[in-house]
C-alpha cells in the first residue's frame, strides 16, 4: 500500500464511524432491525477499514472495538476482541496480497468475516449450551438472516473508504 | 502472504490473541466478572451509552406525547387550547407521578418482604444480537452488586446479573437457558423449573417445566419464583399462555409471558439483599 499524506480527519472519522455504530448497535436510538435480524453494523465497517488501512491498524481498530463491544455483549468475555482484531488483519493480508481492493473482494471478504462470526459466537455461545432445537433455532432465525443482514452494509462502507483511500493517495 | 506470517507483526498479534483467550478462560473459570480491558471500557463508554438511551428515550416520549395531544385536540376541540396551556403542567405532574409511582411498587415490594436491600438501576445499553434480550446496566462492583443478584421491576422478575464490572452490569433475562430457578403456579402450587430456550425467546416466552403429568395448571395462572436457585421466593414471573407435553410424554410444560416487557424495560431493581440468599449455590460468598 502506497499512503503517502493521510488525511487527519480520516482518522477522525473513522473513529467517529466506529464509535456511532457501537453506539447504534448496543443502544435504542435506532431500530433497524427486521424481526429476528439485527444487522452488526461494526462488522462490514471494519471490513472495509481493513481493506485500505495496513494489518497492524487494522488489528488495532479490531482489537478496540472488540473490546468496546464485549463490554456491552452478553457473555462474551473476549471474544469479539479476539475475533475481531485477528479478522481485521487477516482481511488486510488478503486484500493487500491476495485480491484486487473492489467491490466484488469487498463482498466476498465481508461474507467470509460474517459467516466466520457467526458460526464461531454459535458455536462458543449456543451449540453446547441447549438442546439440539435451540441450536437450530439460534442459526436459522437469528445467525442466519442477521448475517445476510450485516452484510449488506458493506457496500456503502466500501465506497466511503475508496473515497477516502484516494483523497489520501492524492 | 507468507511473508507476512513470518514478520514480527503477526506474532504481536498472535501473542495478544493468545493473551486474550487466556483472559476468556480465567474469566470464564472464576465467573461472574467481567474481562479486565471490558471492564475499563465499559466504565469509560457508559456516559457514552447512557447519554444515547436518554436521547432515544426522550425521542420516543417526545412522539408518543405529540401523537396523544394530536388525538386529544381532535376529540376534544373546544378543549384545544386548554389543553395546550396544561400541557406543560401535566407533563410534569405525569413525569412526578410516574416517579413517585415507580419507588411506591418497589416500596409495596420491600414492605411485603423487608429483608430486601435495592439498588436502582437504568438499562445503558442492549445487546441486539443477544436472542434473550441481555441488557447492561447502569451499576456495578462499587454500588453494592455482585453475580447472581436478581433483577426485578414493578411488574415482576427480569432476570440476574450474570457479570459485573466497576460501575457497570450485564443482565440476564428470564428467556435465556441460563436461567434456571424454580417456580411455582401461584393458584396451585405445582413446581417445576423455569428457563427459557431459544424458540420460546423468539415469541418473547419462556419455559416452565418439569411439571408433574397430574398438575392442575391451566391458562392465565400466575407463575411466581419458589425460592430455590438463586431468587427469593414470590417474585411474580409471568402468566401461562399455553401447556404442552414433553416429546416423551412423561412430564407437562408451559409457555409463560413474562409480566416485565423486556424490549420496553429502561429501569430496574437489584436486589442486593435477602434472606435465603445464595441457597443452593455453593459459590455464594454473601
Amino acid at each position: 500500500m502506497q499512503t503517502k499524506k493521510r488525511h487527519p480527519w480520516i482518522n477522525i472519522t473513522s473513529f467517529l464511524l466506529f464509535f456511532l455504530a457501537f453506539i447504534f448497535h448496543y443502544t435504542d436510538i435506532i431500530d433497524i432491525n427486521i424481526k429476528n435480524a439485527s444487522p452488526l453494523i461494526i462488522l462490514p465497517l471494519l471490513v472495509a477499514f481493513s481493506i485500505f488501512n495496513k494489518p497492524m491498524t487494522s488489528a488495532a481498530a479490531g482489537l478496540l472495538i472488540g473490546v468496546c463491544m464485549d463490554s456491552a455483549a452478553s457473555g462474551a468475555i473476549c471474544f469479539n476482541a479476539a475475533l475481531l482484531m485477528l479478522s481485521a488483519a487477516l482481511i488486510s493480508v488478503s486484500a493487500e496480497r491476495l485480491f484486487n481492493r473492489n467491490i466484488r473482494s469487498a463482498i466476498l471478504l465481508c461474507v467470509l468475516a460474517s459467516l466466520v462470526y457467526y458460526l464461531l459466537r454459535w458455536l462458543c455461545f449456543y451449540a453446547f449450551s441447549s438442546g439440539a432445537e435451540d441450536n437450530l433455532t439460534y442459526l436459522l432465525s437469528y445467525a442466519f438472516p442477521s448475517m445476510l443482514y450485516t452484510d449488506i452494509f458493506i457496500i456503502p462502507f466500501y465506497f466511503l473508504y475508496k473515497y477516502f483511500y484516494r483523497l489520501s493517495n492524492a | 502472504m507468507r511473508f507476512f506470517f513470518r514478520s514480527r507483526k503477526f506474532k504481536i498479534i498472535l501473542a495478544v490473541f493468545a493473551a486474550l483467550v487466556a483472559v476468556s478462560v480465567a474469566c470464564a473459570v472464576i465467573g461472574g466478572t467481567m474481562a479486565p480491558q471490558a471492564n475499563i471500557i465499559g466504565t469509560i463508554t457508559a456516559p457514552f451509552r447512557s447519554l444515547a438511551t436518554s436521547i432515544s428515550g426522550a425521542v420516543s416520549d417526545f412522539i408518543g406525547t405529540y401523537t396523544e395531544g394530536e388525538r386529544l385536540s381532535l376529540e376534544n376541540a373546544e378543549l384545544e387550547s386548554e389543553i395546550a396551556e396544561l400541557r406543560e403542567k401535566i407533563a410534569d405532574y405525569e413525569k412526578v407521578t410516574s416517579e413517585n409511582g415507580f419507588y411506591k411498587d418497589y416500596l409495596e415490594i420491600k414492605d411485603k418482604n423487608p429483608s430486601f436491600k435495592f439498588a436502582p438501576a437504568t438499562l445503558i445499553s442492549r445487546d441486539k444480537e443477544d436472542p434473550y434480550k441481555g441488557f447492561v446496566i447502569n451499576k456495578g462492583t462499587v454500588n453494592g452488586i455482585s453475580a447472581n443478584d436478581p433483577v426485578i421491576t414493578d411488574m415482576g422478575l427480569v432476570g440476574f446479573v450474570s457479570e459485573t464490572g466497576l460501575t457497570t452490569s450485564k443482565v440476564v433475562t428470564v428467556l435465556s437457558p441460563e436461567l434456571s430457578a424454580g417456580a411455582l403456579d401461584n393458584r396451585t402450587n405445582d413446581s417445576g423449573v423455569l428457563s427459557g430456550s431459544a424458540a420460546f425467546a423468539s415469541k418473547g416466552r419462556t419455559r416452565f417445566y418439569n411439571l408433574s403429568r397430574s398438575c392442575n395448571i391451566a391458562v392465565g395462572d400466575y407463575v411466581v419464583t419458589s425460592g430455590e436457585g438463586i431468587f427469593p421466593s414470590g417474585l411474580l414471573i409471568g402468566t401461562i399462555q399455553a401447556i404442552g407435553s414433553d416429546k416423551y410424554n412423561t412430564s407437562i410444560y408451559a409457555e409463560i409471558k413474562p409480566f416485565v416487557d423486556l424490549d420496553t424495560v429502561k429501569s430496574v431493581m437489584v436486589i442486593t439483599e435477602f434472606d435465603g440468599q445464595g441457597g443452593l449455590d455453593p459459590d455464594r460468598d454473601k
